[in-house]
């Protein structure tokens, strides 16, 4: 720093100069948090008005200061001024240093004055505390020289500077604990960036190398994290998960960094669509049903966003629904002793079917599970399960594969889809999931109906319809991508207006609704939605006409009488 | 401090401390700025079904996330106390051998400390099937815990994890709402909420809405200019994390390399070359007298001479700085590191060692351009002979995959770097037009271009150029060099 001290001072203009920036920026800061203390939280113009201009104000004088390589600008105030800001930087970064290092210790210790977790405080101390230590040390050793303070100083005092305007602003942004909500995550976002001021103003007091050192420690801090996001996704180990749930997940989250980059792997997989089927009253409390399709694409599979930016924001809120809650479907149901040891397992359970039983054909592969179920309670000397607990009222046809039987013989039952296995037929959301649907269903609702917006919203049935890939033989026959029978439509549910699910206990939720086929080697052949049909929709067959185009219409039992020998 | 440096730590200065020609981070800010530019002019289309209140992803169900969803970490950290049977006094080694008998197992942890205890812990296990301490908790002690514990089983299906403050009937009904909402006990979670944040969140009024988003869309035209390249490109990243907090369900590919792009950018100077504000400073050394006497004439005051004023410094060319290094490091290692588990994490799917992978790629209906009758026909082609199409899928499969797992070990050396760099442009080529995905893939490009090298940069840029293509340096001279701004000479 000799050559500064060689050089003769030079004038600079006063807008050059950071500091009428910096402590503007802090007293409108100090004037944002005042005026919510003195005034309370209903004055949002004023406020914001102080806010908006102490940050700007604050962040303009750091960014003068680090673009200039001019001297310290405080340092024209003389000799007394520049050893009390040495002072007064040292005991700052000691008192950090200290504060940092008192409060893991207590968190680690269990103390409940501390809010943080011992994980995130270990990463702050890591980063923050030895090199705020080296910094009070610099400023120690600093304060009595009689040279120029070098610019780092000024710019280390600025940060500190901008770092309290963070703070004032974000506990402006406070209204109490009633209303601890409001601004929460902007307060958050403010108490970040104080935080980085607070660890970027020693970097520019210590030493080179230790600042080296310092740097290099937070890009392996920092990269350490991005590969725990990567391997966070299962099957992970157990050391990364720990790091991640403990340490990393706030910091990634925060800066949204939590992707593990597991692009279509393990493999690529189909696309999922929604139906909505918006259902309204008119004025007579008749039934009206719409569908809402997400994404809409036309027959010809032009969708009708802006740009095609939005269409992929449309298929990633299609594919967050997706995740099921990974459970198989409880095709019998019982209870088992579980007091019982295993070596003389008790079946004293109480056999019953599952509901949804009740409304779906039988099938072979559940015939099979019943069948060993019951030879395995014969063998145990224990009656026959299940067979008087079937509807007797109604029972389900025996051998259905197909539109084979009358669908309007069982108005209210639905056969399983004969190309998938039963346990896959059944997908319930996760709760993340299942919260989004709610969501979607609401929202979805809001649209009034095209015809007559007077009509008041009944409901929304949700489908979560899966489009399977286009195989290849379908490619070669040139068959038409949206032919229905790639869809796989799971019934998610009916939801009132508010998002509310209307039954919970509704025995065909998350159930596979077939669409099926009476001559699958015929895409022309008549084709049942079961969808469509539980949707409401009277439209639920559709042949395809002999200009190739696909005609949906009513049904009658005429349609699915088997043809006359 | 002696400066002693190793080999490796040589290395590791060069590697990260050396000063690099910052026109690159220039270029990939046009570049990176421009695509953020165009997602968030986009949103204005539909701000309120992406952002608003009753978006699809609609504020309640967000902030429900942000502030209450249950976080688990899925083991604990130390191993769970086993129950053995070791009993400290002749009570408890009867309690535990008749545990046993009665129910196959010794108790699990702590001793019912009261004969009332251990006899509830029997009638617990009898009339629940499990045991009361399953959850953690001690047996109850008095006729309240009781209570708790009964009416706990009775609502939630399982014994509690701890006893509430008796006292505090709030406290008892704000667990229990929340065992309702997430059907987790708050007790036992590992944290609630995410560290999410944005302005939508509590800017709510679509006439503010939208008055903010054209303000954010100007911002980051801005910054893709480099106009107060410093301030812009911060402001640019946090606005844009604004909308992928607000609506996380709504992103792809292009959002989260837009966010690693706008971090690198923000930390390294990016505004140091093709910006406005190279073009103001240029100006302002050559008027900066000019207006500071304006300036000083309003106040009435004398003239400065050239000499008396600090002269506003203006290299021709950009000046290296060791942040820019800096922010071409992040991004080629934060590059590598999402190539490498995109591609070891195929290694776990069956399609990618079948070779049939690529067709879940090309035959997705809502990714794939199939509404183009050339396309369809281009993969009937394919399709026709078995051997082809399988030939065809299995390269384009290990085409990938050695790629990705190959690229953080190649690109590093001169020798194989193009041929990674042509892998990218093959394979990112290949997702934009056949997956639809072309914002993302311009994205991946883009920091891509890290690995160019100054004089590939120069090159590049001298098609712009008045006077046409032909090489430059990028290292200015030593002279020019001392006036490096203060950032970047701080490391």
């Amino acid at each position: 720093m000799a050559a500064d001290v060689a050089l003769p001072r030079r004038e600079d203009w006063i807008l050059a100069n950071p500091w009428p920036y910096a402590l503007f920026g802090f007293a409108l800061c100090a004037l944002a948090f005042a005026v919510t203390r003195l005034l309370g939280p209903d004055w949002h113009f004023m406020r914001g008005t102080f806010f908006l201009l102490g940050l700007s104000g604050a962040g303009v004088a750091v960014v003068l200061r680090l673009n200039s390589s001019q001297p310290a600008f405080f340092d024209q105030l003389g000799e007394p001024v520049r050893a009390a800001t040495i002072r007064a930087l040292g005991i700052v970064f000691a008192l950090i240093c200290l504060a940092l290092t008192m409060a893991l210790a207590m968190s680690a210790t269990g103390n409940a004055a501390i809010p943080w977790r011992p994980g995130s405080l270990s990463v702050a101390w890591v980063g923050a505390a030895p090199l705020c230590a080296f910094a009070a040390l610099t400023c120690w050793r600093a304060r009595k020289s009689d040279t120029v303070i070098p610019w780092g100083h000024e710019a280390a005092l600025l940060l500190l500077v901008a770092g309290l305007s963070c703070v004032m602003a974000c506990w402006s942004l406070y209204f109490g604990r009633a209303q601890r909500l409001e601004w929460a995550t902007m307060r958050l976002f403010l108490s970040a960036v104080a935080f980085a001021c607070f660890l970027a103003a020693p970097f520019f007091l210590v030493s080179q190398p230790i600042r080296r050192v310092a740097i290099s420690g937070l890009f392996l801090l920092h990269f350490c994290g991005i590969c725990t996001a990567a391997l966070s996704q299962p099957p992970t180990p157990w050391i990364v998960g720990q790091l991640w749930a403990r340490i990393y997940r706030p910091y990634l989250e925060f800066m949204y960094l939590n992707n593990a980059y597991h692009f279509y792997a393990p493999e690529p997989d189909a696309s999922t669509q929604l139906w909505f089927r918006l259902i309204y009253e008119d004025e007579r409390g008749e039934k009206h049903g719409v569908w809402r399709k997400v994404p809409d694409l036309d027959e010809e599979g032009w969708h009708d966003n802006t740009v095609a930016l939005e269409y992929q924001r449309y298929l990633s809120l299609t594919e967050n629904i997706a995740q099921t809650s990974g459970t198989n479907p409880n095709l019998f149901d019982w209870t088992v002793n579980p007091l019982a040891p295993n070596d003389e397992f008790d079946w004293i359970a109480t056999y019953y079917m599952n509901p949804a039983m009740k409304k779906r054909w039988r099938k072979t592969d559940t015939a099979v599970n019943f069948g060993i179920l019951k030879k395995k309670l014969n063998a145990l000397g224990k009656p026959d399960p299940i067979v008087g607990k079937l509807d007797p009222v109604q029972p389900p046809p025996q051998e259905p594969i197909g539109v084979g039987l009358n669908p309007f013989d069982y108005p209210e039952t639905y056969p399983y889809h004969p190309l998938v296995p039963v346990t896959q037929q059944h997908a319930p959301p996760s709760e993340f999931a299942y919260r989004l649907i709610s969501s979607y269903a609401r929202h979805a609702g809001r649209r009034p109906h095209p015809e007559h917006p007077e009509w008041k919203l009944s409901s929304v049935k949700v489908y979560k319809a899966r489009h399977t890939l286009i195989p290849e033989d379908a490619i070669l026959k040139k068959t038409d991508p949206q032919d229905p029978l790639f869809f796989q439509p799971f019934y998610m549910g009916e939801y009132l207006p508010n998002g509310e699910l209307k039954d919970p206990e509704d025995p065909l939720l998350y159930w596979l609704m077939p669409i099926m086929r009476l001559d699958y080697t015929n895409p022309k052949s008549l084709t049942a939605d079961f969808a469509r049909r539980h949707a409401g929709d009277e439209k639920w067959a559709c042949e395809v006409g002999n200009d190739g185009k696909r005609r949906w219409f009513a049904p009658t039992r005429a349609t699915f009488a088997p043809p006359q020998p | 401090m002696p400066q002693k440096e190793t080999q490796s730590t040589s290395a590791w200065n060069r590697f990260w401390f050396t000063p690099a020609d910052p026109t690159l981070l220039g270029l990939i800010r046009i570049c990176c700025g421009a695509i953020t530019f165009y997602t968030l002019f986009i949103y204005s289309f539909r701000l309120q079904e992406f952002m608003g209140t009753d978006s699809w992803l609609d504020l309640e169900t967000r902030l429900h996330q942000v502030h209450e969803a249950p976080r688990d970490v899925n083991d604990p950290l130390n191993y769970p106390r086993v129950p053995d049977g070791k009993a400290d006094s002749k009570e408890e080694e009867v309690y535990n051998e008749d545990y046993k008998k009665r129910y196959g197992a010794y108790p699990p942890l702590p001793f019912p400390a009261t004969k009332a205890s251990r006899d509830f812990t029997h009638w617990y296990r009898e009339r629940y099937y499990m045991d009361v301490r399953a959850n953690g908790i001690r047996p109850p002690e008095n006729q309240r815990e009781v209570d708790y514990v009964v009416r706990y089983t009775d609502k939630f299906k399982g014994p509690p994890p701890a006893y509430p403050n008796f006292d505090d009937p709030l406290e008892i009904a704000a667990i229990e709402k929340y065992i309702y909402e997430n059907r987790r006990d708050p007790r036992v979670v590992y944290a609630q909420g995410s560290r999410s944040w944005s302005l939508w969140f509590d800017l709510t009024d679509p006439a503010g809405m939208a008055i903010v988003h054209a303000a954010v869309v100007m911002i980051s035209f801005l910054f893709t200019i480099g106009f107060c390249t410093r301030i812009t490109s911060a402001l640019t990243w946090m606005c844009s994390l604004w909308y992928i907090h607000r609506n996380p369900v709504a992103l792809f590919g292009v959002d989260t390399m837009q966010t690693i792009m706008l971090l690198y950018l923000m930390i390294g100077p990016s505004g140091a070359a093709l910006s406005v504000d190279r073009l103001i400073a240029r100006w302002w050394s050559q008027n900066k007298l000019r207006v500071v006497n304006r300036w000083r004439s309003l106040w009435r005051k004398s003239p400065l001479s050239a000499e008396q004023i600090v002269p506003a410094v203006h290299s021709p060319t950009p000046v290296p700085s060791v942040s820019a290094n800096v922010a071409y490091r992040l991004i080629q290692i934060h590059l590598c590191i999402i190539y490498l588990v995109a591609g070891l994490a195929k290694l776990m799917g069956p399609a990618w060692w079948r070779g049939t992978a690529v067709w879940g790629t090309l035959a997705n209906y809502e990714f794939a351009p199939m509404q183009f009758e050339i396309y369809t026909w281009v993969l009937r082609q394919i399709a026709a002979v078995r051997w082809i199409f399988h030939l065809f899928l299995t390269l384009a499969g290990w085409f990938t995959l050695a790629f990705e797992i190959g690229y953080a070990f190649l690109v590093w050396r001169p020798k194989t770097r193009w041929w990674m760099l042509a892998g990218a442009i093959i394979l990112h080529g290949f997702i934009g037009l056949f997956m639809g995905l072309k914002t993302f893939s311009l994205m991946m490009l883009v920091m891509n271009m890290a690995f160019l090298t100054s004089q590939e940069t120069n090159w590049f840029l001298s098609f712009f150029r008045r006077g046409g293509p032909g090489p430059r340096s990028g290292t200015p001279a030593p002279a020019e060099r001392k006036e490096e701004p203060a950032l970047s000479a701080s490391v």
